[in-house]
């Protein structure tokens, strides 16, 4: 079930910037105007607990970024058992990596429950890199970012797995930390 | 090496390098400016596993071993650099204390750059530059993570048993190599 909204309709909606700013604090740092054009190029979905966003091998898509919900990303195994990839909630990007590049989708993701996100496209992201446009940076140091704790939390399971292999198959269920803001983190603050 | 080699040598490892030698000539500049020749001696890391990251760096010639700590004291070889890598980023892009300790397993030479790199300005020149680095991060990011999932994948399959997984050959330090 998708709800797609035309684009130009996100631009200056109160309730989804609420959202964004909600679930991506360090949006607040963009300027509202720089961060309404970005809006103004995104797509907002609301799918049904249960739909895919893609399967692996699927050609390359847009990039997810959940304002609120959850997303399984996995890969099957024979036996109709998959393997859990991770666990995505608010505030985290899925199928990021299609905006670096035009692979095929890696591993398949789907809504676990209700799910509202916005959807960005590899060709409107370039828009935005060439002309250097704020939202840029913006996105690309937030996809580090969230790139970085994935790599982090892939390593860490890894590990336990060497250790214990009966691990490989259960599901890691890392509770969601909401990112730190700038000025907490600046200040090492734990919240 | 004089002051004046260094920086031609700085100059040239840049502009020879496959990613950074694609960026424009202006950004160019501004990384010769900003980075720093380091020599490795065999043995010598770079990087220490738990400590705070402030920059991050290239490596242009030689080799590396990326270790962890295991829980019984001993260090893990997760992983090894081959020139081109970029690698010591991500602390800096989540503050997390550094992930593994990175040493040079051969005579080695690095271009260091500065943390702030990443965090220029939009619409100046140094913005462009940080969009241009992240883009790389991400790309060398994307590259890790890809071969991860691949690893965690080829390994539950083999706990599976699937007969085509145990002769699968997963390059078990893939994680660490920068794209072709």
């Amino acid at each position: 079930m998708s709800d797609k909204a035309p684009a130009h309709t996100l631009f200056g909606d109160p309730e989804l910037f609420a959202a964004i700013t909600r679930a991506f604090p360090e949006s607040a740092r963009l300027d509202p105007r720089d961060l309404g054009e970005l809006l103004a190029l995104m797509g907002s979905v609301r799918l049904a607990a249960g739909t895919p966003l893609f399967g692996a091998g699927d050609p390359p898509g847009p990039a997810y970024l959940i304002l609120s919900g959850q997303v399984r990303v996995e890969r099957a195994l024979e036996h109709g058992r998959v393997v859990l990839l991770g666990r995505l909630g608010d505030g985290d990007f899925v199928g990021d990596l299609g905006l670096l590049d035009r692979r095929k989708r890696s591993a398949s993701a789907r809504a676990e429950t209700e799910l509202w996100a916005l959807t960005l496209t590899l060709e409107d992201y370039q828009k935005l890199r060439a002309e250097g446009h704020p939202a840029a940076l913006w996105l690309l140091s937030e996809i580090d970012h969230h790139m970085a704790r994935r790599i982090r939390a892939m390593y860490e399971r890894l590990a336990r797995v060497r250790a214990e292999p009966g691990l490989a198959l259960e599901p890691p269920a890392p509770p969601h930390q909401p990112r730190r803001s700038w000025l907490a983190r600046f200040l090492r603050l734990g919240v | 090496m004089g002051p004046e080699q260094r920086q031609e040598a700085l100059g040239a490892a840049i502009h020879q390098h496959p990613l950074l030698g694609g960026l424009p000539n202006d950004l160019q500049v501004r990384l010769i400016e900003r980075a720093r020749l380091r020599e490795l001696a065999p043995g010598e890391a770079i990087t220490r596993e738990g400590s705070a990251g402030t920059r991050f760096y290239i490596l242009l010639e030689g080799s590396a071993r990326v270790s962890r700590a295991r829980p019984d004291g001993g260090q893990e070889r997760i992983g090894r650099l081959r020139p081109g890598a970029i690698f010591g980023a991500m602390s800096l892009c989540d503050g997390s204390p550094r992930a593994a300790t990175i040493a040079a397993t051969a005579p080695s030479l690095c271009l260091e750059l500065p943390g702030e790199l990443l965090h220029g300005a939009p619409r100046t020149l140094d913005g462009r530059l940080a969009l241009a680095l992240r883009e790389l991060l991400a790309t060398s990011f994307s590259e890790q993570l890809r071969a991860a999932n691949r690893r965690l994948y080829f390994l539950s399959r083999q706990l599976e048993g699937a007969e085509d997984a145990a002769n699968e050959t997963v390059d078990p330090e893939a994680v660490w190599l920068p794209p072709e």
